[in-house]
């Protein structure tokens, strides 16, 4: 009976580790040689009153660690989702000899009060370990999503051309390959919903001077805008390359 | 020593000229790096088009210089075609002799340029590897009835412009184009 018990409560600690959400996550191995990503992590759910978004960790010696970080990073990235603000400047120098990037002072800010209500609703609707990151698809509502392995494709459409909507407006997000995959999706996701920012208002600003022999020329790019269910739409790797792309769409009755 | 000297500076300039980006403007006709759509520009009235490429070694920023050029192209053609209107409206109503109503015309000019570089949008994007960096060739859009739509509504709001313009032939014009992107836009369910 002793024996019983205690195999029992075993049991039970590892299934509480294994689930960082306090629910039953799917953990998912990635075969050899290649990644397996769920179809909801290549082509996200889009439900009229719902809003998704996926939640990121490295994958750490304890694996709940990385459970509890996927989650945290799923709520951060719902609140942006649901509300971020987006302001700032980039500028560009021009020359005789071409244009060169002279930085950018973007701040993405998230709505703290969204945070805080959005931790109460949060729902974890599925999870995987692809290679070495965990993702967990975060919701505020119970609904079933398609967990089957997402078939390879070859080059989306939106690369080159953003779909068209009368209600929404689409942005790419563009990230080179980084050490964790994670980050590349990061990075990727948040130049999409800053695309958004620059599709939503733009404001140009350029100071040009010419001689016979000189040119010289600052231009100044700048936005203010708040995002209103800003969702990632879809994601794609390039295989040649690494690039990591993401598609992302708010509606365009989103106010600057 | 002088030789040296000259050396050291070529040296100096080809690392310069190497570590800057490029960004071309659009050349018509002109065969490059860009696909078919970026040197024959479509061709549509109702709508400002600007091409640009850029290269760097992040792709982002490739893409970001790229639009940049683009819709400075698109904001030149779109001050152009305002300039234009106003050389129009000034021969009908006057607008030289009247300073109130120019220095009313030229804030509401102002603001339509504004509003109009936010319905600047990417109609096609290119990007591809080069050496170590990236290039990227993208094609800027903005409808010009938005633009025309902007500059009425901009002259209706106010009173006093709006009945020393109504009668000209050029807002007449503009008007009636106006209502024709209405009815286009009820059509096909845009906002």
């Amino acid at each position: 009976m002793v024996r019983w018990i205690k195999g029992f409560l075993l049991l039970g600690f590892g299934f509480l580790l294994i689930c960082g959400c306090g629910k039953v996550l799917v953990r998912r191995e990635a075969p050899q040689g290649g990644q397996v990503y769920p179809h909801w992590f290549m082509e996200m759910p889009l439900r009229r009153g719902a809003i998704f978004a996926v939640g990121y960790s490295p994958v750490y010696m304890n694996i709940k660690s990385s459970w509890q970080e996927a989650r945290r990073n799923g709520l951060l990235n719902l609140a942006k989702a649901y509300w971020v603000s987006i302001r700032g400047q980039q500028a560009f120098v021009s020359g005789l000899t071409g244009t060169a990037y002279r930085g950018s002072t973007l701040s993405v800010e998230v709505d703290s009060i969204q945070l805080k209500m959005l931790k109460s609703k949060l729902t974890c609707l599925d999870s995987a370990q692809i290679g070495g990151m965990v993702i967990v698809l975060v919701s505020t509502k119970e609904i079933a999503v398609d967990n089957t392995p997402a078939p390879s494709k070859s080059k989306p459409t939106w690369i080159e051309k953003l779909p068209f909507s009368p209600d929404y407006d689409y942005a790419r997000g563009v990230s080179p390959k980084y050490l964790h995959e994670s980050n590349s999706w990061l990075e990727a996701e948040r130049r999409a919903r800053i695309q958004l920012a620059w599709e939503q208002r733009t404001k140009l600003q350029q100071l040009r001077q010419k001689g016979k022999l000189s040119f010289h020329q600052v231009t100044v790019e700048s936005t203010g805008v708040i995002l209103r269910e800003a969702q990632i739409v879809a994601r794609w790797i390039d295989p040649e390359t690494g690039v990591h792309w993401v598609l992302a769409r708010c509606p365009k009755r989103t106010t600057p | 020593m002088r030789e040296l000297k000259l050396f050291v500076v070529l040296l100096l300039a080809g690392i310069l000229a190497s570590c800057a980006g490029s960004s071309q403007k659009v050349k018509p006709g002109s065969s490059g790096p860009c696909p078919e759509w970026f040197s024959n520009i479509p061709e549509d009235p109702n709508y400002f088009f600007g091409a640009a490429t850029a290269v760097s070694r992040d792709l982002q920023i490739a893409i970001n210089k790229a639009k940049t050029e683009g819709t400075a192209e698109i904001a030149k053609q779109v001050e152009l075609h305002i300039s234009g209107l106003t050389k129009k409206f000034d021969e009908e109503v006057g607008l030289g002799q009247d300073a109130n109503l120019y220095a009313k015309y030229t804030q509401a000019t102002k603001i339509v340029v504004d509003q109009t570089l936010r319905g600047v949008k990417v109609r096609y994007q290119n990007t591809k590897q080069e050496g170590t960096g990236w290039r990227a060739c993208v094609l800027m859009e903005c409808n010009l009835n938005e633009v025309d739509k902007g500059l009425v509504d901009g002259i209706s709001k106010d009173r006093e412009m709006y009945i020393r313009f109504r009668d000209s032939q050029t807002f007449k014009e503009l008007e009636k184009e106006i209502e024709k992107y209405r009815q286009y836009k009820k059509e096909q369910r845009l906002p």
